[in-house]
């Protein structure tokens, strides 16, 4: 009996943070719509599962236009997420922004359809090493509060990633990123940025079929 | 139309004065007129041989009357506007005040329509050619304007190629002898023409477009128009268009091959939205650098050659829209720059339902020749003041150049691109995307020939009133409401009666002169509404202005009466007193939202222009004889639980001086004393809450 009354506290703490978070973060969205997703996604929740996963480098840096300090980017991750829609609602306000720790994912499509949102997540470190998979696997993929991703310094973004675990945000479990890397195949190795783009197109051809006029302006050959 | 008329250089001309803006006394303008007439008979008698020799011939200058002659009829004082533009097609009328030049009075004459002329151009030949084979004759007679119009026969044509209008010019010829010279009438006796006659704006222009896509690498995505026969053009403007979030470069085909068509280059780029301004600003600066540096390259190398740097206009939507802005800002600060081209060759940026992110510093469009669109049922960029972000015309009023906006009632987000999909519209009478891109297209093509080519019949599209003025082939259903603004820069030297920006107590005008009223209800302030809806209440005076956020300094005026009728009064300084160098007395207003002044009789708001001069003479003009008033805002709700109607609607009117002076007025021009707006029953609306400010003399 002298569980219960801490069983209702629980329940109503969980009722609170997730309205929290739904209020924090969906001041931009709507009510959710969606499709079918992929076996091994959870359907609920911010971010519901990692369908691809693969390491990257480039030869010819190019720049973090997301970040307002817009570094340099070498290498990193081309993700695909599988998301809540409501999240990536197409808006000319400020959006949520989806990140992985503390760092902001330079996302190529909108996926307000699917769901299925494309990415590249920069990394300092050599993605291909071991201990860079297992970091994959610690990521806390998340949403930060709606705002233009270029004003959001480091301080900020930990100050997000901190309010997001606190709402529940934890990273994604093994097999779902084993899973993606799998299905993401071998490291690429690429000279300009826009090779890494006509990969992308083919991603978001398969899993965001909503966003094909970004996946042609991607596979535009260039020079053409 | 009336020029700045300038020292010709032909030893045949001598310079008069231009009766256009002043006026003098009525009798003194009998006497003057006759004189003209008798002064071929004084010629003749300067001919009689003196002391048994004949005298060499005279070199007597013939310099016709350049005066203001095409126009349209009124149907109520001051019956006759002159005007500069009409499409083909419409009716051509040409009227002649016999209170201006009563010495025409029982004469017939005839009416040439000509193919315009420079002054150098008249000098060298002044004979009259009909571009109809033959004048009308019209006969001149006692009594007003009204019984001195006349309906010239035929058509003109407004097909000036990849141009805009035809110019031609009006000449009545007084000694009837087939030549334009004294005392002949004329209108267009300048660099500009009488009037011009248009083509329909939206219709396609007459070269074939191709249409390319090129990939010049990561973000430099360019979906590229341009004429197929550029080869044999010279360098066309260049017009890049920097799309919004979650919108695509390939959404732009109304825009891209409709000015194409006309002679422009267009490049819609991809635009890195996403991220935010800084980065969308990046895409427009790299893009536009990366077509110029590759022009070699770019479609095979046929636009090498073909593209004039030096004319570069920026047209941006949604965050792509505050993002060209927010451009030309950075190459301001300096804080951008490019190898192929610089702050002076963005000839025009136009914004389509910008968003308002960076606020007053860093989204600036400082003297940049400035255009914006609005819709006024926008879901997205909404104009709702919960929201700095939502806020378009903050954009437009922290220029200090050349700015004017367009807003369209029923217009949604969505509506101004081609991508389909949402509308992102929400309120009453919601116009269709092809609706929108049908005004987009006629209203484009002008605005580009204008800051692109100094095209002069243009400018009506930008200073008159849309009741008065569109093109053939726009939408006109009762939906279909639009709004105009304009505003000349600087450079201009408008005389500013009133802009509200100094002198702040309402009792003094920002030039200095006393401002008197009987009106019950005055203030002025910050254009900004200062809690976050549109709902009315007494206590919050300027409810639905949106030209200002929190670190805007654009001020205005408010008032308001009630079924009484109620003056405001401005006393002119000395210094204000001649005007005879300007053409227009102009001023914005707006209806206030939601209050009932304004909900109690929905529709345009009207009201009396009063101009006096020194001696107490004085006219009044309706808003509404020319057809138009004070716009009500677009009747949508939300923003706020209670009624309806959006943000207050901003429209520049003009009223062109001489209108105070027509059928016998004796205002005298050169001196007046003071400008008075009348409301009431007597005047126009009986009630009314508006926003006044921009009070001004300007020129043509």
């Amino acid at each position: 009996m002298r569980s219960l009354p801490k069983l209702s506290i629980l329940i109503g703490l969980l009722v609170l943070v997730g309205g929290f978070t739904a209020q924090r973060l969906l001041s931009a969205g709507g009510p959710a719509t969606g499709r079918g997703l992929p076996a091994g996604v959870a359907p609920s929740g911010e971010v519901r599962g990692l369908l691809a996963a693969v390491p990257f480098e480039v030869e010819t840096p190019f720049e973090n236009s997301w970040r307002s300090d817009r570094p340099l980017v070498r290498r990193g991750w081309l993700v695909a997420l599988a998301v809540d829609p409501a999240l990536v609602r197409i808006t000319q306000l400020e959006q949520p922004v989806l990140c992985a720790d503390a760092e902001i994912l330079m996302r190529y499509n909108h996926g307000e359809v699917s769901g299925c949102v494309v990415a590249l997540l920069p990394t300092r470190d050599d993605p291909t090493t071991r201990d860079a998979r297992a970091a994959l696997g610690r990521t806390v993929f998340h949403f930060a509060a709606p705002e233009l991703p270029e004003r959001l310094d480091g301080l900020k973004l930990r100050q997000e990633l901190d309010a997001s675990r606190r709402d529940g945000a934890r990273s994604l479990a093994p097999a779902v990123v084993d899973a993606a890397r799998a299905t993401g195949g071998a490291t690429i190795v690429v000279k300009e940025r826009h090779e890494l783009d006509r990969l992308a197109a083919e991603w978001i051809r398969r899993w965001a079929p909503e966003d094909q006029a970004k996946a042609d302006e991607l596979s535009v050959p260039v020079g053409q | 139309m009336l020029a700045t008329m300038s020292l010709p250089a032909s030893p045949r001309c001598l310079v008069v004065p231009s009766p256009r803006a002043a006026r003098s006394p009525r009798g003194v303008r009998a006497l003057a007129g006759a004189l003209a007439f008798a002064s071929i008979a004084v010629l003749a008698a300067a001919q009689t041989p003196v002391g048994g020799v004949t005298p060499g011939p005279v070199q007597v200058p013939r310099i016709p009357i350049a005066t203001q002659l095409f126009g349209r009829t009124l149907g109520a004082y001051p019956h006759f506007e002159y005007v500069r533009t009409v499409f083909e097609g419409q009716p051509l009328r040409v009227a002649v005040d016999p209170g201006i030049h009563p010495w025409i009075v029982g004469l017939t004459r005839n009416l040439w329509l000509v193919a315009h002329r420079t002054i150098p151009q008249w000098t060298a030949n002044d004979l009259l050619v009909d571009v109809r084979g033959a004048p009308d004759s019209v006969s001149f007679v006692a009594g007003s304007i009204t019984a001195n119009t006349f309906t010239p026969s035929g058509a003109l044509s407004g097909d000036a190629g990849l141009g805009l209008g035809v110019g031609y010019d009006v000449v009545l010829d007084m000694n009837a002898n087939g030549r334009l010279d004294e005392p002949d009438l004329v209108d267009g006796y300048g660099d500009e023409a009488g009037f011009y006659v248009c083509k329909p704006t939206g219709v396609a222009g007459p070269l074939a477009v191709t249409e390319v896509l090129y990939n010049g690498g990561a973000l430099l995505g360019q979906d590229i128009y341009y004429p197929t026969a550029i080869a044999g053009l010279g360098e066309l403007p260049l017009v890049v268009v920097s799309h919004g979030n979650g919108h695509q470069y390939t959404w732009y085909d109304h825009i891209g091959t409709h000015l194409a068509s006309w002679g422009c280059v267009v490049m819609s780029h991809t635009n890195d939205t996403m991220p935010g301004i800084e980065a969308a600003s990046t895409t427009t600066l790299n893009n536009t650098t990366h077509f110029l540096a590759n022009l070699a390259t770019i479609a095979g190398g046929v636009l090498n050659g073909h593209v004039d740097r030096h004319k570069i206009i920026w047209i941006g939507h949604s965050r792509g829209g505050e993002g060209v802005v927010r451009a030309y800002d950075r190459l301001f600060d300096g804080t951008a720059t490019s190898a192929q081209y610089t702050l002076a060759d963005i000839v025009l940026i136009s914004s389509i339902a910008p968003t308002g992110f960076l606020g007053t510093n860093s989204s600036h469009p400082h003297a940049a020749n400035y255009h914006l669109w609005v819709g006024g049922a926008d879901s997205d960029v909404s104009g709702c003041p919960s929201s700095d972000i939502t806020l378009c015309f903050p954009l437009l009023k922290r220029s200090v150049g050349r700015h004017q906006s367009i807003e369209l009632h029923g217009a949604g987000h969505g509506a101004f691109h081609a991508g389909g999909g949402s509308l992102w519209a929400a309120g009453p009478c919601l116009l269709t995307a092809a609706d929108v891109h049908a005004i987009m297209r006629a209203e484009l093509l002008p605005l580009v020939k204008h800051y692109t080519e100094g095209n002069v019949p243009a400018k009506d599209f930008l200073v008159r009133q849309w009741e008065s003025f569109q093109s053939p082939g726009v939408p006109t259903n009762s939906c279909v409401v639009v709004d105009r603004q304009y505003q000349d820069g600087p450079a201009a030297a408008n005389r500013v009666v009133d802009d509200y920006q100094t002198n702040t107590a309402t009792g003094l005008s920002s030039s200095g002169g006393a401002v008197v009223t009987t009106l019950l209800a005055l203030s002025e302030g910050r254009l900004d509404d200062l809690n976050s809806d549109f709902n009315y209440t007494v206590s919050e005076t300027f409810n639905g202005m949106t030209d200002a956020i929190a670190t805007d300094t654009a001020r205005g005026a408010l008032l308001a009466w009630t079924s009484s009728d109620r003056t405001l009064t401005w006393t002119l300084v000395p210094a204000q007193q001649d005007t005879r160098p300007f053409t227009h007395l102009s001023f914005r207003a707006c209806q206030a939202t939601r209050a009932p002044e304004t909900t109690g009789s929905l529709g345009d708001l009207d009201f009396s222009v009063v101009l006096r001069d020194l001696a107490g003479n004085e006219r009044a003009i309706r808003l509404s004889a020319y057809g138009g008033g004070v716009e009500e805002p677009y009747q949508r709700t939300s923003c706020g639980a209670v009624g309806a109607g959006w943000n207050n609607e901003w429209e520049t009117i003009r009223i062109r001086l001489g209108d105070f002076t027509r059928d016998g007025s004796l205002v005298d021009l050169r001196q007046l004393a003071s400008i008075e707006f009348r409301f009431g029953p007597s005047h126009g609306s009986a009630t009314g809450r508006i926003g006044l400010d921009d009070l001004e003399f300007t020129r043509e």
